[in-house]
């Protein structure tokens, strides 16, 4: 698959980079810049969402993905996995981040029906596929060092999202498999706490973020969606917080609810991550509430 | 854990109360936690090297008189978290100024920082507090 050998790639470039710094030695003149040397602090590179976005688990937020600080670029590879009552979903996402200022990103997302498939007419082990692909760019602010001030760091972005399973969508209700949302996202750090704290608006009309199509018979437009997380820092390696996202309504064949989780994340190097997390995504097709485990693993430079 | 937590019901207490005094009590717990300007020293010390041993920003200091600056940076920790000294060195615009310093460099010299204050069981609560006013002297040192 494309996306494996690109992550194969990128996972290249950081072995690359990382051999380019542990070979850097002291040099006679001015300042020694590093493109690939990770400069950004511990944990504020993030992980990426199921979009491939960087934020946290389920949510967007205004940091650029990867590692790479000012002058620098930084990227990831993400492999999440989620599991809840009756489904689950299986996403990777790639994503490189240019000079603290834009983020570009990509993921596959599989969900899985098991069981409930059959239940739901469509066969036991039904999976909707779907990509994302994604860009940001920030505008202002810096989370991290302005810590004298409350202004945030804030950024605005695209996803566009296309899922493989037109005909279902269609016969569910959705009014279309493929659409662009937009979003606008704030993210500060409160060090003295210590606490991160992200919000984000999206102009969205994805159900179950985009795998149940976008747009539906009950509702067939765009509307503005919040998310957001708070981190707190247990150290300068481990965070605990919540994220919320807010989901439309659309389809009258189902009625679909807000997701929320609760996490920890682990980042003892600036190379991988570790997430994992309760999510409660409430009610999904037909089949009542869902909850369940959130497991994520990232690589970063 | 017990510290942080010490830490962030000073923090909250100090922000909800109407200090008199010029010293929060934040930084008087802080300061103690740091072991005072001895503590101060030996992070600072440790500080250095670490600096002195990343190539990403050790030349920065190769032709520099270390121990002065050193000094300084022990006044300059000391005086931030209200203690009793005095900084005399030279603001940070132009003491920085000419060195070409990007982001990535300020964030290294943060990590030798949390490293050595690790080293000498700074609780990470007490840690932020000195970087919450370190920060954002990022705008006078980083040049691009």
């Amino acid at each position: 698959m494309i996306l494996i050998s690109t992550i194969r790639r990128l996972g290249f470039i950081a072995l690359l980079s990382f051999n380019a710094y542990s070979q850097e030695g002291p040099q006679p003149e001015g300042p020694p810049t590093q493109l690939f040397g990770s400069g950004k602090l511990l944990l504020t590179g993030g992980i990426p969402n199921l979009d491939g976005a960087g934020g946290g688990g389920i949510t967007t937020s205004a940091l650029v993905g990867g590692y790479g600080t000012d002058g620098q670029i930084g990227g990831y590879a993400n492999y999440t996995l989620v599991g809840v009552d009756d489904f689950s979903l299986k996403t990777q996402s790639i994503g490189i981040g240019l000079f603290n200022r834009v983020e570009l990103s990509a993921s596959q997302s599989v969900f899985d029906t098991e069981k409930a498939g059959a239940a739901l007419g469509l066969g036991q082990g039904y999976t909707f596929e779907h990509d994302v692909v994604g860009v940001k760019v920030r505008l202002f602010g810096d989370a991290i060092l302005e810590q004298d001030s409350w202004i945030p760091q804030v950024a605005i972005g695209a996803n566009r999202k296309e899922s493989d399973n037109e005909a279902v969508l269609s016969f569910i209700g959705a009014q279309d498999f493929k659409d662009t949302e937009l979003y606008l996202s704030a993210t500060k750090l409160f060090l003295d706490v210590p606490l991160l704290l992200n919000m984000t608006v999206r102009h969205s009309r994805a159900n179950q973020n985009g795998i149940l199509g976008f747009g539906g018979d009950k509702e067939a437009d765009k509307q503005f969606l919040f998310e957001g997380f708070a981190a707190f820092l247990l150290s300068d390696n481990l965070a605990f917080g919540v994220e919320y996202k807010q989901n439309p309504d659309n389809l009258s064949f189902s009625k679909q609810d807000d997701w929320k989780d609760v996490f920890l994340l682990y980042t003892p190097s600036k190379h991988i991550s570790l997430a994992v997390a309760y999510a409660d995504i409430g009610y999904v097709a037909l089949q009542g509430k869902q909850s369940g485990y959130y497991a994520a693993i990232t690589i970063n430079f | 854990m017990k510290n942080i937590l010490l830490v962030l019901t000073l923090s909250l207490l100090s922000g909800c109360a109407v200090s008199n005094s010029q010293v929060s009590s934040t930084d008087r717990y802080a300061y103690k936690a740091f072991g005072e300007k001895a503590g101060i020293e030996k992070v600072v010390d440790d500080m250095f090297v670490v600096i002195l041993d990343d190539p990403r920003i050790n030349t920065f200091f190769a032709e520099t008189d270390n121990e002065y600056i050193k000094e300084q940076l022990t006044d300059q920790f000391c005086n931030l978290l209200n203690g009793p000294c005095q900084y005399t060195g030279a603001d940070m615009k132009s003491s920085h100024v000419g060195l070409n310093i990007g982001r990535q460099h300020f964030n290294a010299l943060v990590e030798a920082l949390r490293l050595s204050m690790d080293k000498n069981n700074v609780p990470f609560g007490v840690q932020n507090h000195l970087l919450v006013k370190l920060a954002p002297m990022h705008r006078d040192i980083i040049e691009k």
